[in-house]
């Protein structure tokens, strides 16, 4: 069993498997060998933990991801899976915490399901839905945007 | 930072992060918008470009090189490309490649073609007239004349006379064809030009053989031709058997023209026959060779005993000497591993591996029932100057009509793995009756695991006949012309084949399932699921009916010969036949724009009387009997039409049988 301990001070304590999806903890525990101390997670708050924890769990038995760079490009659709699709459906913040998470904690399926979820977002949308959606100011003068249009008017779709 | 806290072993928390905003798109880590950007299609790319001056700076920064560095046309290594300029952030490298996407799926392109005219006619043709030496009516497909004491004639008129059968390759340096006994090379940077090839290009063209003795063994044609390590040597197989290794310095270095013989070998088969194919297996320097007669060869190829400095005998190639024997000498290089006879007339063999790492296997395609033989490695191998055939696996047809004439003529499969949609596992066979036979290798070692004992109860030499269907059938069904030539890995996102076909010089363009790992190997295990319980049950199989494609013309005037070899990559594909050469260029779109208010408009490119415009729209031709360009109405392009001496057609196979327009 591992302890981790989050920013807010809130302990977890997990199977050593669970633990390791992510490879952060993974070196650490390597470095520090057989340790009842807790592992601090500075960056890292508890209802995010606990929303990860969840992924590791859920994956814990899965095989590592293959390392051949070919087999990498085939899976780079954006399907997810059933599971994980449930399991990210999360609002936005939550969904941007676990990507950070997902990324300082070196977990790179779960950081894999973020991307392809903001991913899918993103697709097929206006710029104004998107900005709609993420909450994003237009910062750009009629004058920049219709230089963008002219610049990008090779690769719109037709 | 992931690493941040490593080894770390204080209990205390440290600073907390809490205290920092939401995280939102815009303030992701610049490495983790990039991320997102690899799943994003361009034009998802564009308007997340217009939304806010930070993520316009991402998608510019990063966007472009996510979208190439996952696209496969370019991640396959492209030789032709062409002048793109390198741009840091992929922007213009992108917009290339788009171009030449969309230029393949609207089919507009260049077709431009060169004839073999300005090639010099050998110099040792005159004074072996009448010498009837023992290949004279062994040569390709079985013509007898063959030329020789014709003085000073062009290479097109004994390209006509002889049905001289081009072979091309691709490597680094530039393009490769061997006619005859020549080889022309056309370097990289003339290839690269947006003109194309053309005919005043200077290319290089040498003769392998010493012409300076009479000896009519140096005017062998060239039957098979194979590169090796990117062209640093090339393996020749001629029609009397003979197998040569030459080194040609144009191709790795500008000065050295000549090319020199490093070693030769030629059958100990009394009667020799011709060298009918040659593969080469880059990670097990594996050299395959199969002669008419039926004799296969396999050898590996011992690099270093040729990179020595003082190798000596390309100077004075006593084969070349002496002409009368055959040379039992395997050459410095070779090692022989193990050769056998078959009973059938072989036409194509290919060397490959299932997967990278794995044991190789070969190929051969023969004519008759058994029209592909299997042989996997650990025979290849293991038996060291094997004198039997050894075991091996025929993927035979369930059903045909007339086996008998069954052949296979090209083989195909993906050495390597930077290509994704053409996995290594997937052999391409182009048959006879025009269809072209994708298998799932991995199929056939599931199979052999399972008919192993019984393989070996009944020790015979040659295993069982085995079924083992193919996973996908590509055809065109108006025209079953036999298939001459198969390369991987062309057209739109380097996701489709091209054949070359024997009648007119078509070649036809296939797009590979877009799944094709996933659906190959499901219909795969459908099929092979479906042969087994034929047996159990009497169940019939139930197949799909195979893909159409489409087919594009040389420009006219009509070809009236196979196209014998076909090369590409993403951009171009350049078949030959007998006298001519001719690509299909789509680097130059000829619709490449598209005007503001959505409407297309064609630009107006110099084009020359030799190359083609290209045309469109099956309705436009019938209407109006011949090819127009797409967006006809402008009358520049009209005049482009009208002045092109040549139209190039293509239609899809699976719509109407369109034939070929004369001139307008």
């Amino acid at each position: 069993m591992v302890v981790l301990e989050t920013s807010d001070s809130e302990r977890f304590t997990v199977d050593k498997d669970v633990a390791e999806r992510s490879v952060l903890i993974k070196q650490m525990l390597d470095d520090l060998g057989d340790t009842d101390n807790p592992i601090p997670l500075p960056n890292v708050t508890s209802n995010v933990l606990k929303k990860v924890l969840e992924y590791c769990g859920h994956h814990r038995n899965d095989p590592a991801p293959p390392a051949d760079e070919a087999e990498e490009s085939r899976k780079r659709t954006t399907d997810i899976s059933e599971w994980d699709q449930k399991f990210i459906s999360v609002d936005q913040e939550m969904l941007f915490e676990i990507i950070l998470a997902a990324n300082y904690l070196d977990i790179k399926p779960l950081l894999d399901v973020g991307c392809k979820t903001v991913a899918n977002m993103i697709k097929g949308k206006t710029p104004e839905e998107i900005r709609r959606l993420f909450n994003i100011q237009n910062d750009f003068t009629p004058e920049e945007e219709a230089q963008i249009r002219k610049e990008n008017e090779w690769a719109e779709d037709r | 930072m992931p690493a941040s806290s490593r080894g770390n072993g204080s209990i205390h928390a440290q600073t907390p992060a809490t205290s920092d905003p939401a995280p939102t798109l815009a303030s992701l880590p610049p490495e983790l918008l990039t991320q997102t950007l690899l799943h994003l299609c361009l034009s998802d790319l564009t308007s997340l470009s217009l939304v806010s001056k930070p993520l316009h700076t991402a998608v510019d920064l990063h966007g472009w090189s996510a979208w190439l560095a996952h696209s496969p046309a370019a991640r396959r290594k492209q030789i032709l490309k062409g002048d793109v300029r390198v741009d840091a952030n992929g922007r213009e490298a992108a917009k290339a490649l788009l171009g030449i996407d969309r230029a393949w799926q609207r089919k507009t392109f260049l077709a431009r073609q060169i004839h073999f005219v300005d090639l010099p006619a050998p110099l040792g043709l005159t004074g072996v007239n009448g010498q009837n030496h023992g290949a004279e009516n062994k040569s390709g497909w079985g013509n007898s004349s063959r030329g020789r004491g014709r003085p000073h004639m062009s290479y097109q008129a004994l390209s006509r006379q002889n049905q001289a059968m081009p072979i091309l390759r691709l490597c680094t340096r530039g393009l490769i064809m061997a006619l005859k006994s020549s080889l022309c090379f056309w370097p990289t940077r003339l290839l690269q030009s947006k003109k194309g090839i053309k005919e005043d290009q200077p290319k290089v063209v040498t003769l392998l053989g010493d012409h300076t003795k009479e000896s009519p063994t140096a005017w062998e044609d060239i039957s098979a031709m194979e590169l090796i390590d990117d062209g640093h040597w090339i393996l020749i197989g001629r029609v009397d058997g003979k197998l040569e290794l030459w080194q040609w310095e144009v191709l790795t270095s500008p000065k050295g023209l000549t090319p020199r013989l490093l070693a030769s070998y030629q059958p100990e088969s009394a009667s020799a026959s011709s060298v009918q194919a040659i593969s080469y297996l880059t990670s097990h320097d594996l050299i395959a060779i199969a002669w008419k007669g039926g004799e296969v060869v396999v050898f590996e190829l011992i690099k270093s005993s040729l990179c020595r400095e003082d190798f000596t005998s390309s100077d004075h190639p006593e084969e070349e000497v002496d002409g009368t024997g055959p040379s039992r000498d395997v050459g410095d290089g070779f090692r022989l591993l193990s050769s056998w006879s078959i009973d059938a007339r072989p036409w194509s063999l290919h060397l490959g591996v299932t997967q990278e790492g794995s044991s190789p296997w070969l190929v051969l395609g023969c004519q008759g029932i058994e029209f592909l033989r299997i042989y996997t490695a650990s025979y290849l191998l293991a038996l060291c100057g094997a004198r039997s055939e050894p075991p091996y696996t025929s993927l035979r047809m369930s059903s045909s009509r007339n086996p008998q004439v069954m052949s296979v003529y090209a083989i195909a499969s993906s050495n390597c793995s930077d290509n994704p949609s053409f996995p290594p596992h997937l052999l391409f066979a182009g048959c006879y009756d025009g269809l072209v036979r994708l298998w799932d290798l991995r199929q056939l070692e599931k199979q052999s695991n399972g008919t192993s004992a019984r393989a070996a109860a009944n020790s015979s030499r040659t295993s069982p006949a085995s079924i083992l269907l193919p996973v996908q059938r590509y055809t065109d069904r108006y025209d079953p012309s036999p298939v001459y030539s198969i390369v991987l890995g062309v057209g739109s996102k380097s996701r489709s084949f091209a054949i070359g076909t024997a009648r007119h010089g078509i070649v036809k363009l296939f797009q590979m399932d877009t799944d094709a790992q996933g659906g190959a190997q499901n219909q795969t295990a459908i099929a092979w699921d479906q042969g087994q319980g034929r047996e159990e049950n009497g169940l019939a199989i139930r197949r799909p009916a195979p893909r159409e494609g489409s087919s594009m013309y040389p420009p006219s005037p009509p070809a009236d010969f196979p196209t014998y070899s076909v090369v590409g990559e993403h951009g171009r594909l350049l078949g030959a036949g007998a006298g001519r050469l001719w690509e299909f260029d789509a680097r130059v779109s000829l619709g490449d724009t598209t005007s503001r208010d959505g409407k297309r408009d064609v630009e107006k490119h110099d084009h020359t009387a030799s190359e083609a415009t290209f045309c469109k729209r099956q309705e436009q031709y019938l209407t109006k009997g011949r090819w127009e360009v797409d967006g006809f109405g402008d009358p520049a392009v009209e005049e482009d039409v009208e002045t092109a001496s040549t139209t190039v057609g293509w239609y899809y196979h699976g719509e109407m049988e369109l034939k070929r327009s004369g001139r307008g």
